[in-house]
Order: structure tokens, then C-alpha cells, then sequence
């Protein structure tokens, strides 16, 4: 577990992203459902290597995508979403799901065996003209603060122009 | 304020601002009392304190009163990691997306040219 301490808090974010798609709802949800078609969009850019995957797409059921980054370096993007490469565990529950329509589920991410933060994430299936317009929403609450950058005086500026840069 | 968009847009507007960020950069060095803070900066104690109360909001800066001094710190470690694990989640998915839609198209271009799977 982790140490205590008097530092530590939860802080919160929340984000939406939209993609319309031509291709109409059965389809865009058969990517979320079906586990080989899913296993081949939800995967990490290289060097991002699969570990373990397990997807058990029902309500209640569970999806596991356990990654590695080999290599150091930054790395932002991928079914793990590492910061500085090494293991990133996907750990996701099925809260709701109407076939066609929306997908409802709370995931764990951790990374280097620490528990970092826990999500609700609604994706809603829209049917537009012959298309789809997907709405993925999702709520985070960010568990660990004490792996984070410890710079104070030189980080601070260089560190926020990054973060604008990355949005 | 921004803040129906969530803490990352609140970051920025705190940060849009070259009197919070010279704020910003001070209290990089260390721990400031509010009249150590205002008095570089050519405006009212109360103009201060309304920037204070701005980087308060968005978590960058804390303050404590003790006695008749307020002193602010500044919070970097715990936020900023936050708000870089956020901020790589939203990047995850939106190239998780991205790749979504390519396989579709991949898809539908296998299925004209003959090539459709069992």
C-alpha cells in the first residue's frame, strides 16, 4: 500500500470526446462488443506490448488489458496510457449496455502497480443521417499524487505549457 | 470562470494571467506570505488577494492564516501529476477512437473489393 500522507488528495477531471462515424450504430458498437474487434483498435501505440487481455462484455462482466511500455520515454497514449513507460493495467466493469445504443463502465488504470485513478465512462451511440455520432464521456478521480513530478522551481511553467500543448 | 469545463480549463485561466503567473513563480522558490507576494507587483493588496483566490480555486496555491499572516504554497507535485494522468487518459482515448474509425473504413474496404471475412 501506500505510505500516508498529508499531501495527498483526490482531484478530479472530467472530459467528453466526439467522433462521427459513417458507418451506421450496429457497427460502431459491434466494436465495443465483440472482443477480436475490440482487441484490434484498444491497444497501445509500439512499444506498447500486450501482456494479458480478457473481455467479458456483458453487465457485470469485466475487461482486462494488461500492457507494458519496454522502453523509457514518455508515452501518453494506448490502452495503458503510460507517463514513463513500464506496466499499465485496464481494469473495467459493465455497468449498463443497450445493444446499439450505449455502454456504461467504470474502469481502474494503474501503472507500475500503483492504483492511479478510477473512472465512469458513458459512450453513447447515436444514429446520425446513415452514420453514427458517438459521445464519450468520462469522469475521473485521480487516486495518487506522490509518483508525480517532484519539480518545483523549474518544472512548474514547463510543465503546464505541456499540458496546454497536449490539449 | 471556465469552470463548467473542469479543472483543466480552470488551470488555464488561472495561468492566463502574467500577474498569476509571476505569483506562480515566486512561490516556485518557496512558501510567501500575501504582502511578500504584492510587493513586486505594482497593484492593491486587495487586487492580490483576488489573484490568490483564483489560483486557490484551481488548486495550484494554497494559504494558511496563522495569526495575522496569510502564507501561500504552492501545490505542483500532486496537481500536476493529476492533471498530466488526465490529461494522457483523454489522449488515450482519442487516439483509441481514432483507430475505431480506421478499422471501420479497413473494414468496409475489404467488404467492396471482395476480400469480405467469414
Amino acid at each position: 500500500m501506500n505510505k500516508p500522507s498529508a499531501a495527498k488528495r483526490l482531484i478530479y477531471g472530467n472530459f467528453t470526446i466526439e467522433r462521427v462515424y459513417p458507418q451506421a450504430p450496429a457497427r460502431v458498437f459491434a466494436a465495443w462488443s465483440n472482443p477480436e474487434v475490440k482487441a484490434r483498435w484498444f491497444i497501445g501505440p509500439p512499444p506498447w506490448k500486450l501482456v494479458e487481455r480478457a473481455h467479458d462484455f456483458r453487465i457485470g462482466g469485466e475487461e482486462l488489458c494488461h500492457g507494458r511500455f519496454s522502453e523509457a520515454g514518455t508515452v501518453t497514449h494506448g490502452c495503458g496510457a503510460a507517463l514513463h513507460g513500464g506496466d499499465t493495467i485496464f481494469r473495467a466493469r459493465y455497468s449498463d449496455i443497450q445493444p446499439d445504443a450505449r455502454i456504461v463502465f467504470t474502469y481502474d488504470m494503474s501503472w507500475n502497480g500503483a492504483h492511479r485513478s478510477t473512472s465512469i465512462v458513458g459512450v453513447e451511440i447515436l444514429a446520425e443521417g446513415k452514420g453514427t455520432r458517438l459521445i464519450f464521456t468520462e469522469h475521473v478521480v485521480f487516486l495518487d499524487g506522490e509518483d508525480g513530478t517532484e519539480s518545483r522551481r523549474t518544472g512548474s511553467a514547463a510543465h503546464l505549457e505541456s499540458l496546454a500543448a497536449a490539449l | 470562470m471556465l469552470n463548467h469545463q473542469g479543472p483543466l480549463s480552470r488551470t488555464f485561466h488561472a495561468l492566463a494571467d502574467p500577474t498569476r503567473m509571476a505569483i506562480i513563480d515566486r512561490l516556485s522558490r518557496g512558501p510567501a506570505s500575501v504582502s511578500e507576494l504584492a510587493r513586486p507587483l505594482e497593484m492593491s493588496l486587495a487586487a492580490v488577494m483576488q489573484h490568490i483566490q483564483v489560483l486557490e480555486l484551481s488548486a495550484l496555491v494554497r494559504s494558511e492564516k496563522r495569526g495575522r499572516v496569510r502564507t501561500c504554497s504552492i501545490e505542483p507535485a500532486t496537481l500536476l501529476a493529476a492533471q498530466d494522468w488526465i490529461a494522457a487518459r483523454r489522449q488515450s482515448w482519442e487516439s483509441q477512437l481514432d483507430r475505431l474509425g480506421a478499422l471501420l473504413d479497413a473494414e468496409d474496404r475489404e467488404h467492396k473489393t471482395g476480400k469480405r471475412k467469414p
